[in-house]
């Protein structure tokens, strides 16, 4: 077996697939066209007979079945009932009916055999459907093709072998690419510069679509013939037939026909024959009642039982009003009964129109009387090249999914957020600022509710080791990255620390990476030298570097060398030539290097840009209670980056308490405490108290979402 | 949309070039690009002050230009450049140590910032008791719970000890010790990886963060 | 309660206290003098930051060379003062773009400094924190308390690792047009934001202590300030 190529996507699929891998068409054809001396010849007005032979109806798989039935809706049955009830098809034709839903309904003249079996079957559906009258029953050689098919024989005739005839009905496929927008303008129009060039090379080709609107607007003026290509000739025999009906019967009979009907290829020549007044049109037979022109005929018809229990009943009662009535009367209802004839026919014409299949799938979605793709399948032919330039991998299907997906949630409208009242909150906010006010006003009034923190921190534990260790006369870094906002925080934190330093007699190098930090660092060591009884002053007690600029290049530079880096001092003199700063070039020279700071991101680069540069012995770090978390991970951390922590007025509170030299840590201890729990007291209230809010607002929130 | 390396194929080339010498220099220990990585180093730090220069000098061209508009909008400006001068003149001429110059940072600025950071923990306090109000999470809850253990175990109540919260061995303090570092870990993990990943990008000019 | 303030920085001390009410009213909505303090503070710091700059950099590392021996001062400063001049270029809207040489400069050699601190910084040593619980051989805790290290080095470890899942952003589109992380990722970045709202938590507590500790230096300020002016009059 070879190959076979999918007639959708075009893809080649391995041999023995009955489904195309990439597009899941059908590959294998539904039905397989029979041997012409296999389809019986049936002679107009005959029963109806089946093409497809028992041997083709296992191809037809539950879901076609299912959406033929769907396709037909409930009109196939309906005709089906009609038929068995006046012309009794055999056993196995009835089953086949009900199955294919009128899908092989043809009837076929001795000359069909050119014609495809699918366009057989649709012509035949869609003339039922409508309720075609008699001008549709043209001879064979003209045999009855709706109008908006016309088109193809047309073509067909004049020039076959320039295309084939899928080609011609290629808008009908079903389309491979579903999902995308084929309102999209340049889509659009790429398949149609794809087709035009089959519409030039067939310019009497009247394209689908347009035969389709007449058909849908029922009442629209017909096509020019010459629009149309060349209308079938009727032959000898039908005009044989026509001749032979009775005048009157033709007059009576066209008189009925709409006028959407003249639309039809062939009317033109029509209107001057004669038709054949008790012949009805071979595809009405089983959908309208045979015509009757005599009682004779009337009688010969056979009705059901009921109709003549109810026919028995009337008959006396309408004989009696009959002889009632005078002659002028009668005249008049046999007039109002003319004409309710008629009347009555539009609105079965109209069921009829609904009754017509509306396409559920694809790009043509709720047009009717579309030709089904499915049969179409069947043929082998080369995909077309609109359909090979848009194949697409299912992985760029899905991102074009989501990408008009996205582009469609950008596109819809949202709601604009109703402006919102401003609400009184700065009551609640006051009253949290006044609270901690007064929580530290208590505090400083009445120091005896602070207890001072009694147990020592790993993190001071070891601090307080490293300050012991210091020699006499150290020489210790001070980096100062503090703002001013911090700085009571800051104070507390290291005022123990520092006030140990300086009881040891150390000289401090002052560096800070912010400007800000420049100033405060002088504001710090003057403060803990003023409050600890110290008489410490620049340039005897420290020198302070002033402000490092450049971030992380600047803290990489000073690590690897400082006094190149900075070589004065924050008031421009000369910063190494101090006594106690002529040993140091690097900053493992120095006894220890403290970091303080109230940033974490400083905090963080700081012991990256020291590490192998000061021994993890010599690093500490003093920072705020901010800091703290993210600053124990590196002291926490094995083997150690830096000695020691001091985090937060606790520590130093700790610290203090340790030394037994209460300072300014001490000082702000009791009101700090007391802020704490006013604070803990006031985030429990407000928490607890919107939470219930939220608690209940929320049915009425989700409500009103629910509405939107 | 083109690459930005090829936007600015030069400034690329300079970021590239530059940052290889540093870094190689971070991690091989050869003296001339030791020397050459310092050098860089030091001529950033010049330039990250000049920079800084510049931000001020557009700061008071701002300010000057708006001291022709509306008088309403030209006191605040006049004020900016009344700070900016005061402020250029004492420590320029008397010293950043001069005791007149101390005392503006001592009741000037430390005052303000100080009072700001007040204000901004109220706005915090306020914001955190309407968390749940907003947003009624788990996480929330958890972060909250946190928070305010947290805050009850860095002081003593009144002098009370609670068993399981206070203390260093207390099973709340070591809760926390393990689950805090075991999320500032991740985070500052987290924060590494994206500083490597987004400097080796701009180094090799697929981002430009200083423009084209 | 003792009294910080000297009785000469009277003067400062009702000039800071005075800074600090206008800044608190600020709870009760922007006004005009709130805004002249903030100018005014502005002002004061990029003035205090230029002539800082100055002094600490600009001075010794570009100006002193060239006083000092202006020769070699020019081949020392030659570089960094073309580079400084490119800079200033930024400055005008027409000619910025010649100043992107300097800033790609800046850029580049702070990327490298940024790039090998975090690896050498915090990266290694942080891994080496996580994992280092579990090598028995070298670890310093004491043999009765390993197992208690074992399982806060495994509880660590589960919780950095769910911390960094929860920053893992890759996920696959479906069909549906969505996109979300494979389910086990989903599940474990949920268990990553209990541990970030710990540590998260953890931060914002600090945050509020050290603010608690700014109200409480303000508040004793103004103690001090009612106390002495009560001692002075």
């Amino acid at each position: 077996m070879e190959a076979q190529r999918c007639p959708m996507c075009g893809r080649v699929n391995p041999p023995g697939l009955e489904v195309c891998q990439y597009c899941q068409a059908r590959l294998k054809p539904l039905w397989v066209e029979p041997p012409q001396d296999s389809s019986p010849s049936i002679e107009v007005g005959s029963t109806r007979a089946r093409t497809p032979s028992a041997s083709n109806e296992p191809l037809l798989p539950d879901w076609l079945l299912e959406s033929r039935l769907d396709l037909g809706g409930e009109s196939s049955p309906r005709m089906s009932e009609q038929d068995d009830s006046e012309q009794p098809l055999s056993e196995e034709a009835s089953a086949d009916e009900e199955r294919f839903g009128g899908l092989f309904s043809d009837e076929l003249g001795e000359t069909e055999e050119d014609v495809p079996e699918w366009l057989r079957s649709l012509r035949d559906e869609s003339e039922s459907d409508q309720g075609v009258t008699a001008t549709a029953a043209i001879e064979e050689g003209s045999e009855p093709i709706p109008f908006w098919l016309d088109f193809e024989e047309g073509k067909a005739e004049e020039s076959p072998s320039e295309a084939p005839p899928s080609e011609k009905v290629l808008p009908f496929h079903e389309m491979p690419f579903e999902g995308l927008d084929l309102e999209d303008e340049s889509l659009l129009s790429e398949i149609t510069a794809e087709a035009k060039p089959i519409s030039a090379e067939e310019p009497q080709t009247v394209p689908p679509f347009e035969t389709l609107e007449p058909f849908l607007l029922e009442e629209q003026p017909s096509f020019p013939p010459q629009e149309q290509g060349v209308p079938p000739q009727p032959s000898a025999s039908t005009l044989q037939e026509r001749a032979s009906l009775s005048p009157e019967a033709a007059e009576d009979w066209m008189s009925e026909i709409p006028s959407w009907l003249d639309a039809l290829p062939g009317q033109d020549w029509e209107e001057g024959e004669t038709a054949a007044p008790e012949t009805p049109p071979e595809f009405l037979e089983g959908i309208v009642p045979p015509f009757v022109e005599t009682e004779e005929e009337l009688s010969d018809i056979e009705f059901p039982a009921w109709l003549g229990q109810i026919e028995s009943t009337l008959e006396p009662q309408l004989e009696s009003l009959m002889d009632t009535l005078t002659p002028a009367e009668t005249e008049t209802l046999l007039q109002e009964e003319s004409l309710g004839e008629i009347s009555q026919e539009q609105p079965a014409q109209s069921l009829a129109q609904e009754e017509i299949p509306v396409e559920v799938v694809g790009p043509l979605h709720g047009l009717r009387g579309i030709l089904p793709a499915e049969p179409l399948v069947a043929e082998q032919k080369k995909p077309s090249k609109a359909l090979s330039e848009l194949l697409v991998t299912d992985k760029q299907r899905a991102q074009a999914e989501l990408f008009l997906k996205l582009i469609e949630e950008e596109g819809k409208p949202k709601p604009m957020p109703s402006p919102k009242r401003a609400r009184p909150h700065i009551l609640w906010r006051m009253l949290i600022f006044f609270a901690l006010f007064a929580g530290a006003i208590l505090g400083f009034v009445q120091p005896q509710f602070a207890t001072p923190p009694q147990e020592l921190s790993v993190g001071v534990f070891d601090a307080m080791q490293a300050v012991n260790q210091l020699p006499a006369q150290a020489s210790v870094l001070l980096v100062v990255d503090i703002e001013g906002q911090d700085f009571a925080e800051m104070q507390a934190t290291t005022a123990a620390m520092l006030d140990q330093m300086m009881i040891k007699g150390a000289f401090f190098v002052l560096v800070s990476a912010n400007q800000s930090g420049a100033l405060q660092a002088d504001r710090l060591l003057r403060e803990v030298s003023r409050l600890s009884g110290h008489q410490y002053q620049p340039s005897s007690g420290w020198v302070n570097l002033g402000y490092l600029p450049g971030g992380v290049a600047g803290m990489q530079a000073f690590s690897q060398s400082l006094t190149e880096v900075l070589p004065f001092t924050i008031d421009g003199e000369v910063a190494w030539q101090n006594d106690r700063l002529r040993n140091i070039r690097t900053l493992s020279d120095f006894d220890l290097v403290v970091v303080i700071t109230e940033d974490s991101t400083r905090a963080r680069q700081w012991v990256e840009q020291l590490k192998g540069h000061v021994l993890e012995s010599r690093l500490l770090f003093a920072v705020s209670a901010q800091v703290e978390p993210l600053i124990r991970s590196y002291y926490e951390a094995n083997p150690r980056q830096i000695q020691s922590v001091l985090a937060g007025i606790r520590d130093g509170a700790i610290y203090e308490t340790q030394t037994a030299r209460p300072g300014w840590a001490m000082k702000l201890w009791g009101a700090y405490t007391l802020v704490v729990l006013t604070a803990i007291a006031l985030i429990l209230v407000g928490s607890v108290f919107y939470a219930v809010l939220a608690l209940l607002n929320r049915p009425q929130a989700q409500g009103e979402g629910k509405e939107r | 949309m083109k690459p930005a390396f090829l936007r600015s194929p030069f400034s690329t080339l300079i970021t590239l070039l530059t940052g290889l010498i540093v870094l190689l220099g971070y991690f091989l220990d050869f003296e001339p690009l030791r020397e050459w990585r310092f050098r860089f180093l030091q001529w950033a730090i010049l330039l990250a002050a000049v920079a800084l220069f510049l931000g001020v000098f557009n700061l008071l061209r701002v300010h000057w230009g708006r001291l022709s508009e509306s008088p309403s909008k030209a006191v605040y400006s006049l004020t900016f450049l009344g700070g900016f001068v005061s402020a250029v003149l004492m420590a320029g001429w008397l010293g950043i140590q001069h005791s007149l110059t101390r005392a503006v940072v001592d009741y000037v600025i430390l005052p303000i910032e100080a009072s700001l950071f007040v204000i901004i923990l109220v706005t915090l306090l306020y914001a955190l008791t309407r968390l749940l109000q907003h947003r009624l999470s788990v996480f929330s809850f958890v972060f909250l719970v946190t928070v305010l253990l947290s805050l009850i175990a860095s002081i003593p109540l009144l002098g009370i000890e609670i068993p399981l919260l206070h203390g260093r061995d207390s099973l709340f303090s070591i809760a926390l010790r393990i689950l805090g570092t075991a999320g500032v870990r991740g985070l500052l993990i987290g924060v590494a990886l994206g500083s490597v990943v987004t400097g080796i990008r701009v180094l090799f000019g697929l981002e430009r963060p200083h423009g084209d | 309660m003792t009294l910080d303030v000297p009785y000469l920085d009277l003067l400062g001390s009702a000039l800071g206290v005075l800074l600090t009410l206008l800044v608190f009213s600020y709870l009760l909505g922007d006004h005009f003098l709130v805004r002249l303090v903030f100018y005014g503070y502005i002002g004061l710091m990029a003035g205090f930051a230029v002539v800082i700059a100055f002094n600490s950099v600009l001075y010794p590392l570009l100006l002193q060379p060239l006083i000092d021996d202006p020769l070699a001062g020019w081949m020392q400063v030659a570089v960094p003062l073309l580079l400084s001049g490119l800079l200033c270029f930024k400055v005008s809207t027409r000619l910025s773009r010649i100043g992107n040489l300097s800033l790609a400069f800046l850029v580049g050699v702070s990327l490298a400094a940024l790039i090998g601190g975090a690896i050498q910084g915090t990266l290694m040593p942080q891994l080496s924190a996580v994992i280092s619980p579990f090598d028995l051989e070298r670890s310093s805790v004491a043999a009765a308390d390993r197992f208690s290290g074992l399982i806060e080095g495994f509880l660590i470890l589960f919780g950095t690792v769910a911390t960094l899942a929860y920053f893992h952003f890759g996920a696959r589109p479906r069909f549906s047009g969505s996109a979300r992380r494979l389910e086990w990722i989903e599940a474990l970045s949920w268990v990553g934001q209990i541990f970030i709202a710990i540590a998260l938590g953890l931060i914002f507590a600090g945050l509020l202590r050290a603010g608690f500790v700014a109200l409480v230096e303000r508040v004793q300020v103004l103690l001090n300030f009612v106390i002495t002016l009560q001692q002075g009059f």
